[in-house]
C-alpha cells in the first residue's frame, strides 16, 4: 500500500471528474448567468436546494425514484439516516413546491441551476459531475404550459450563442396507449420495435392494432399535416394527445417561424415519468440532446412541467470566448488609479515593477496583459 | 431547413469483414456506391468518397462501427445485431434488418462437461466471451452470476486450455466449435446485420435520413427477392 502510495500522482481525480480552468470556466459561468437570468425575466422563480438530502425524500416516487440508480448515497453520522447526493434537480423542485412553496398561488413558475453527481457517466459524456440547469412550472401539465417553458428553452439556449436548434416533439405515453390492446408478449416485442423505429419487425406482429402504430411512425418527420390525417383514427385519449403537440408545435412556430420542428409522437427514449407532451432539443455538432422536458406529476401528486439543460453538452457548442484584456499596473502607480479603473469595468493585473523599470513592460507581455499604464495621467498603452 | 438536409455530408460507416461483403449488394441497390479505391486491400486510407458528394464511407472494425454511431461521429452505419445488443447504446435507432451476416449467439462447452454440470444449477459462472453485456443480462436473468474474461478472437481454445468452461460466441455452422470439441448449449441470441442511424442526426437531418432509409428498405426488399431466385 505504502508502495502504491508513493506513485500516486496528486493530480489524479476520481473517474468523470475534471478542474475547469480559465478561459472554460469563465465561459461556462456566463452561460449559465446568461441562461438563468433569461428564465428570471420570463418570470420564473430562483431556488437553490441542498446537495444532499434523505434517500426516502430525494430518490422517492415521481421524477427522483427514476434517479435512484445513479445516486450516490452517504450515511448522515448524525441519525445514521441514508442521504443520497443529487443527481438530477427536478425532484428537489417537486419537493420545494410541494412543502415549503404549498401555500403560493398556482401557477408556481421556478428556476435552479447546480451540480449533480451520477454513480455512472451518461452514455455520451464520461463527466460525473454535471451542472445542471433548469425550470420547473408548477401546477399545470396542459399543452400550453408545454409551450411556455419550451419558448423560454428555445430563447435561453439561444441567447447563450447556440446555433442551429432543432426541437423534437413527442408524447412519451402514447406508444403505451395504442399498444394496451395488445397481448403482453407482443407489446414487449412492439414496444422494442418502436425504440428501434424498425417498421418492417412491427409489421410481422400479427395485430389489428400495430397498423396504426405504423402509420404514426410513417408520419413521423418534420410534416405535421401527416399526423393531423391520422386523428380520425385513433381514440379520443389518442387524439388529444397528438392535439396538444401540435398545439405546442404551432405555439413555437409562432415565436420561432424558422426553427426546424420535427414530430416524434412515439419517442420513448429518455423519458422517464413524463405524462403528455415531451420535447427534446438538438444542436447540430452536439452529442445528443441538449435539453429535454414535458409534462409530469410531481412526487406531490402535483400537475408540472419541466425544462432540463444540459449544461455539459451546451458548453461544448458555445461560440468562442473572447479573452479578457488586462491592464498591467505597475507597483509605483497610486491604488486609487488602479481602483478607477476596476471602477469603469476594466480588467487589472497589479505588477510587480515599478514603471521606469524594464521588466515591467516584460511581466506585462508575460501575463499577457494587452495594455500597460506607464502613470497615472496618460491613457493606458498598448502592449506590443 | 431545406439547406441544412441538402448540404450536410454524411458519414456512413461500415464492418470491415464477414459483413462488408454482404452488404455492398444492398447498397448498391440503394444507388450508393463507394469509391473504388474502398475494395483495394493496399489503400490505406479509412475514410472513402462515394458515387454521392455528400456521403463518405469508413470502413471500421465491427465493434468499432457502434462507437462511432453513438458519439454521432458516423450518422449512419451498418452493423450486426450482437454489436448493437451489446452497446446497447441508447442514441442508436436500428431501423432496418437487413437480413444479411446472419448467425446465432450461443453459449458453447466442451463435450464431455456438459454433463457434469448442469448450468440450470449453478450460481456462478465464469465465461471467455467478446459479449460481456449480452452475457452478463443473459445469465443475471436466470439468476447466474457471471465473470466474463474478454477475448477477443480465438475463443473456443479457452475451455480446452482450461481459462474457463464455457464460452459465448457466434456460430454460423457449428464447425468451428465441433473441430475444438465444443458443443453448442443453449442459444443467446439470433444475429443479422442491420441498418443502424444516430438518433441526433435523425432528429436534426430527418428528411435526409428518413430518404436514405427508404432507399436501402426498397433494396434490402429487392436483394432479398434476387437471393430466392439464386
Amino acid at each position: 500500500m505504502a508502495e502504491e502510495n508513493k506513485n500516486f500522482n496528486q493530480g489524479l481525480l476520481p473517474a468523470g471528474l475534471v478542474d475547469l480552468l480559465e478561459p472554460i470556466a469563465s465561459q461556462n459561468d456566463q452561460a449559465i448567468t446568461t441562461m438563468l437570468n433569461c428564465f428570471g425575466q420570463f418570470g420564473y422563480q430562483r431556488v437553490k436546494p441542498p446537495l444532499v438530502e434523505f434517500e426516502s425524500t430525494l430518490l422517492a416516487k415521481g421524477p427522483g425514484a427514476t434517479t435512484a440508480a445513479k445516486s450516490f448515497r452517504l450515511m448522515d453520522p448524525l441519525t445514521q439516516d441514508m442521504m443520497a447526493l443529487r443527481s438530477d434537480m427536478t425532484a428537489q423542485i417537486a419537493r420545494i413546491s410541494g412543502t415549503r412553496l404549498k401555500h403560493e398561488p398556482r401557477p408556481l413558475r421556478l428556476t435552479y441551476e447546480g451540480d449533480v453527481m451520477r454513480v455512472i457517466p451518461d452514455s455520451l459524456n464520461s463527466e460525473r459531475q454535471l451542472y445542471q440547469a433548469g425550470a420547473e412550472l408548477i401546477g399545470y401539465n396542459d399543452a400550453t404550459a408545454t409551450a411556455e417553458i419550451l419558448v423560454m428553452g428555445v430563447k435561453a439556449l439561444l441567447s447563450v450563442g447556440l446555433k442551429s436548434i432543432t426541437v423534437d416533439l413527442g408524447v412519451p405515453s402514447l406508444a403505451e396507449k395504442l399498444l394496451c390492446n395488445l397481448s403482453a408478449d407482443r407489446s414487449v416485442l412492439a414496444k422494442k420495435s418502436i425504440l428501434d423505429k424498425d417498421i418492417d419487425a412491427l409489421l410481422k406482429i400479427d395485430d389489428k392494432n400495430i397498423n396504426l402504430i405504423v402509420k404514426v411512425l410513417n408520419a413521423s418527420g418534420s410534416d405535421g399535416e401527416a399526423l393531423l390525417k391520422l386523428l380520425p383514427e385513433m381514440s379520443e385519449d389518442a387524439r388529444n394527445m397528438i392535439d396538444d403537440m401540435l398545439f405546442v408545435a404551432w405555439q413555437l412556430r409562432d415565436a420561432y417561424p424558422t426553427l426546424p420542428i420535427t414530430f416524434d409522437p412515439l419517442e420513448m427514449r429518455g423519458f422517464d415519468y413524463h405524462t403528455g407532451v415531451g420535447f427534446s432539443i438538438f444542436a447540430e455538432g452536439l452529442r445528443g440532446e441538449i435539453a429535454r422536458g414535458g409534462a409530469y406529476l410531481t412526487g406531490f401528486g402535483e400537475p408540472a412541467t419541466g425544462l432540463s439543460v444540459y449544461m455539459e453538452r451546451v458548453f461544448r457548442g458555445l461560440p468562442e470566448f473572447m479573452p479578457k484584456q488586462y491592464i498591467y499596473i505597475p507597483n509605483d502607480i497610486p491604488k486609487q488609479t488602479m481602483l478607477k479603473y476596476i471602477d469603469r469595468g476594466r480588467c487589472v493585473i497589479a505588477g510587480r515593477y515599478k514603471s521606469d523599470d524594464k521588466l515591467a513592460l516584460e511581466e506585462a507581455k508575460q501575463l499577457k496583459c494587452t495594455f500597460i499604464l506607464l502613470n497615472s495621467i496618460s491613457p493606458p498603452e498598448k502592449v506590443e | 431547413m431545406n439547406s441544412r438536409n441538402d448540404t450536410k455530408k454524411l458519414i456512413l460507416a461500415l464492418p470491415k469483414g464477414r459483413i462488408l461483403e454482404e452488404a455492398i449488394p444492398i447498397l448498391k441497390l440503394a444507388g450508393i456506391e463507394p469509391e473504388p479505391a474502398f475494395f483495394e486491400s493496399s489503400d490505406r486510407r479509412l475514410r472513402f468518397s462515394s458515387n454521392h458528394h455528400n456521403i463518405d464511407i469508413i470502413r471500421i472494425r465491427s465493434f468499432d462501427v457502434a462507437t462511432f454511431l453513438a458519439y454521432g461521429s458516423a450518422h449512419i452505419a451498418i452493423a450486426g445485431s450482437d454489436v448493437l445488443q451489446e452497446f446497447n447504446h441508447p442514441e442508436i435507432y436500428a431501423p432496418i434488418d437487413l437480413r444479411i451476416g446472419k448467425c446465432r449467439l450461443v453459449v458453447a462447452a466442451k463435450e464431455d462437461t456438459v454433463y457434469l454440470h448442469d448450468q440450470r444449477q449453478l450460481s456462478y459462472i465464469r465465461i471467455a466471451t467478446k459479449y460481456p453485456e449480452i452475457t452478463r443480462r443473459y445469465f443475471a436473468e436466470k439468476g447466474i452470476q457471471v465473470d466474463c474474461i474478454k477475448l477477443n478472437g480465438a475463443m473456443e481454445i479457452a475451455p480446452n486450455l482450461g481459462l474457463c468452461r464455457r464460452i459465448v460466441d457466434l456460430v454460423e455452422t457449428g464447425s468451428t466449435l465441433s473441430a475444438n470439441g465444443l458443443v453448442e448449449i443453449e442459444e443467446v441470441m439470433n444475429v443479422s446485420s442491420k441498418l443502424a442511424v444516430n438518433r441526433a442526426a435523425w432528429k436534426i437531418y430527418p428528411e435526409l435520413i428518413s430518404k436514405w432509409i427508404t432507399k436501402i428498405r426498397e433494396a434490402v426488399n429487392t436483394n432479398s427477392k434476387l437471393e430466392k431466385i439464386d
